[in-house]
């Protein structure tokens, strides 16, 4: 029984990684994973990041829910509505820091540590936050998926922290294999360094763009209501 | 340099519009549910909605009349009908409900279709003499969003609503919808199977 609940989440996730907003979503964490593409440790960590980005978020509405703090209803209502309007306009902001059309002065630098300057350079701290902010964009097949399918199950095996979290490795599935792609193929890459040196450079132009264009849709779709 | 400039200009700007789009909107939303519960009389019944459900079926029938832009279906005789009172046998029906949002995804349009041509395959009798229609409401319209919490929505659905004298008696989200949506066949059997059993328990 357990092992089919397991089953059941991780197959309701992939099922989610597949549907509309969050494969719009994960195209984006894709690119912005793979901006440092010279450096697969990196690529691969972020990927893995962001995905458990992603189960930190369902976990929490999991325990939300499970704790009666919130009706299902109105947790569904609020994301579906407020989250993606504003995610369209995050998403071409930090397109334009990507492409350094807005000067940004990262204030962790005065933080210290190096650890904590490595980790913000190699957009390890953005992959976590984009994987728990793209994770609460839910539009009405992820909702279905996720309030209709994965939370009544959690409810009943009683466990809202595996579960939600095996979901939310389901949900970051394509971005989890595409960083081990990359990670792969970024090796192969390396013996051909010298073009490769200016990749990291045009992957972040190209990660900047898309960025602005996910996020134009998103502001298209969910502000002006035009598609 | 200069078209760098005019990029982030550009982009700044659609920012702006669509933040200020989105306030005015929801000043828009919240002011027109102000003026709801206090300004005008006629909704005052809607109100009272909120707080007991099962009763509203005639102010609902009212709402379709002035507001409902997406109902297709044309509802002033049925809605005539209600106002008359129990001379019409239409405040012993079955609603069903399809409740969806502003921004329509593919897969809610299909559920809609498929729900709209089961209803107009299997029940053509019922939907004539009124025991039985169809309703798409668009939940975050203002004066819809009570139906979030009537009947316990959290995405797209159709919902069967059995009324017995204009009372609500019973009601089901058909939430397999979901999960048949790959499969006609296999989703018209489900519709119909559901709203057979709740015109038949109205008998």
């Amino acid at each position: 029984m357990e092992l089919f609940f397991l089953f059941t989440a991780i197959w309701l996730g992939i099922l989610t990684s597949i549907s509309p907003c969050p494969l719009a979503t994960n195209i984006a964490a894709i690119s912005f994973i793979s901006h440092r593409i010279t450096h697969k440790n990196i690529v691969f960590l972020s990927g893995i990041i962001y995905t458990i980005g992603r189960s930190i978020t369902y976990i929490a509405i999991g325990f939300l829910i499970a704790e009666a703090l919130v009706s299902i209803p109105v947790l569904s209502d609020f994301l579906q509505r407020y989250i993606n309007k504003i995610l369209g306009i995050l998403l071409i902001l930090v397109g334009m820091v990507l492409l350094e059309l807005l000067p940004v002065n990262l204030p962790s630098m005065s933080v210290s540590g190096k650890t904590t300057k490595k980790l913000v350079e190699g957009g390890i701290l953005g992959s976590l936050f984009l994987g728990v902010l793209f994770a609460l964009a839910f539009c009405p097949v992820s909702a279905a998926l996720f309030f209709g399918g994965l939370i009544p199950i959690t409810l009943k095996a009683q466990s809202n922290f595996a579960l939600p979290l095996i979901y939310g490795i389901g949900t970051g599935l394509p971005v989890l294999l595409f960083a081990v792609l990359v990670s792969v193929g970024a090796e192969y890459a390396s013996t051909l360094y010298h073009r490769v040196s200016r990749m990291d450079h045009y992957m972040k132009k190209v990660t900047g763009v898309i960025f602005i264009i996910v996020g134009i849709y998103y502001v298209l779709v969910y502000i002006f209501e035009l598609i | 340099m200069k078209i760098k400039k005019l990029l982030s200009a550009v982009l700044l700007l659609f920012i702006l519009l669509s933040i200020s789009f989105l306030v005015y909107k929801e000043l828009l939303q919240k002011s027109y549910s102000k003026g709801n519960t206090v300004a005008e009389v006629q909704n005052n019944k809607e109100s009272q909605n909120y707080a007991a459900p099962p009763q509203k079926q005639s102010a609902q029938d009212k709402k379709v009349n002035t507001v409902d832009k997406v109902t297709t279906k044309p509802v002033e005789p049925e809605a005539a009908c209600n106002f008359q009172g129990a001379s019409c046998d239409s405040n012993n029906k079955v609603i069903a409900y399809y409740f969806h949002g502003t921004s329509r995804c593919t897969t809610c349009r299909t559920i809609e279709r498929y729900s709209k041509e089961t209803i107009e395959r299997y029940f053509a009798k019922e939907l004539k003499n009124k025991t039985l229609e169809f309703k798409p409401i668009n939940v975050e319209e203002p004066e819809h969003r009570h139906y979030i919490q009537d009947y316990q929505l959290y995405t797209r659905s159709l919902v069967l609503v059995r009324y017995k004298d204009d009372k609500q008696q019973e009601w089901k989200n058909l939430s397999e919808v979901w999960s048949y949506v790959r499969d006609k066949e296999k989703f018209y059997q489900y519709v119909k199977n559901e709203t057979e059993r709740f015109l038949q328990e109205k008998e």
